[in-house]
């Protein structure tokens, strides 16, 4: 890749920030690659990492309230934005760091919380970029969980005529017939499982029966007795499976599998 | 380096490299650089924080016939580059009591 080349990249990724913002970061990369001059083009472009991951951490930056500019701020004594409230809340003494210079061990400890997180919202997005830009084993990471988390911004782009109709044909002929096959499978995997809900109370039912009429023959004849008692409580046991299994199918499985699937729209959404 | 930079010490660093001189960001990751592993793409970020909380500011000098950016601390910037040093010697002094404690105990021995 060329420099030219990377720049486009970048600046196509940073499509969202306002012009003057776009325009700023591009200059000082331009300004930056002359200094270092052409003999280094590509030990800067490597440095830098890929444009998608450098747009990434410019614009956290730039759109997010700077957090470490929480001590400068709280020392002026102006309203404090209401997100990082948690900081504030930790830090008791008012001149905590006008007099730092008589620091006891009680203002260094309430000060320690800053660094950690200042506002919930933009931390993560936040201090990767910047706090680990220098730390190559994270940069990886950072990297290699973009690609593999956060697909690629789609362009806007007008979906083609071809496209809208390879889609159609797509919901058509694969989507349609798997929706016929699948929608009645679940279907059948709700009633079987609200069956198990019934019989496992018939079964409930059905065991206190036999236990109290296996109870009442003992006197007469204690082998069938306890022959009564025995299947009662056979019956229990099976009833109990079967009603834990459904409970835990319509208690547990459900909303755990309804959650997962919003989770997943509000990502794509996200995105 | 193996511990992780913070935001307000890149902060901190930056501040002090531009306090001494008004310089362009090249330089001023060069600097950093001769202290610690800096990626080249870390400094932008910072220079954006630190202009738009108003501790630097930029202007613009012609150079071979282009353009270079310096930036120059401003008050509010000494400021807060102040409060940064002192936060700086308590932390120092607290990390460094805790990593060296032991042995220096047994020197005393």
């Amino acid at each position: 890749m060329t420099r030219a080349e990377y720049l486009a990249e970048l600046d196509s990724h940073l499509i969202s920030l306002p012009k003057e913002e776009r325009d700023m970061a591009i200059s000082f990369y331009e300004e930056y690659f002359d200094e270092a001059g052409p003999e280094n083009e590509q030990a800067v472009i490597a440095d830098l990492g890929k444009p998608f991951a450098l747009a990434r951490s410019i614009i956290g930056e730039t759109s997010a309230y700077s957090k470490s500019m929480v001590y400068l701020k709280y020392k002026e004594s102006k309203p404090m934005p209401q997100n990082s409230t948690g900081v504030f809340a930790s830090l008791r003494k008012p001149d905590a760091f006008a007099d730092s210079n008589a620091a006891s061990e009680d203002t260094a400890e309430d000060i320690m919380p800053q660094g950690s997180n200042a506002d919930g919202r933009n931390s993560e997005q936040d201090a990767i970029p910047n706090g680990n830009g220098s730390n190559g084993m994270f940069d990886e990471y950072y990297s290699k969980g973009q690609t593999e988390s956060t697909p690629p911004p789609a362009k806007k782009e007008p979906l083609g005529a071809g496209w809208i109709i390879f889609w159609a044909f797509l919901g058509i002929f694969i989507g349609f017939p798997l929706a016929c096959a699948v929608i009645p499978v679940i279907l059948a995997i709700i009633v079987v499982m609200f069956a198990f809900g019934l019989v496992s109370a018939v079964c409930l039912i059905s065991a206190i029966i036999v236990l109290i009429s296996g109870i009442m023959q003992i006197p007469s004849s204690v082998p069938n007795g306890l022959g009564f008692i025995f299947a009662s409580l056979l019956v229990a046991g099976i009833g109990l499976i079967l009603l834990s299994a459904s409970l835990a199918f319509f208690f547990k499985l459900i909303p755990w599998i309804v959650k997962g699937i919003a989770k997943l729209f509000n990502k794509r959404r996200a995105a | 380096m193996v511990f992780p930079v913070s935001a307000a010490l890149l902060d901190a660093l930056v501040l002090s490299v531009v306090e001494a001189e008004d310089t362009y960001g090249y330089k001023i990751t060069q600097e950093i650089r001769e202290a610690m592993e800096m990626s080249e793409s870390t400094l932008y970020p910072v220079l954006r924080r630190l202009l738009k909380s108003e501790c630097l500011t930029s202007y613009d000098q012609e150079y071979l016939g282009r353009n270079r950016r310096y930036y120059q601390i401003t008050e509010k910037g000494r400021e807060q580059l102040k409060i940064y040093r002192e936060e700086w010697i308590l932390y120092k002094d607290k990390i460094n009591g805790l990593i060296s404690g032991h042995t220096d105990k047994e020197v005393n021995i």
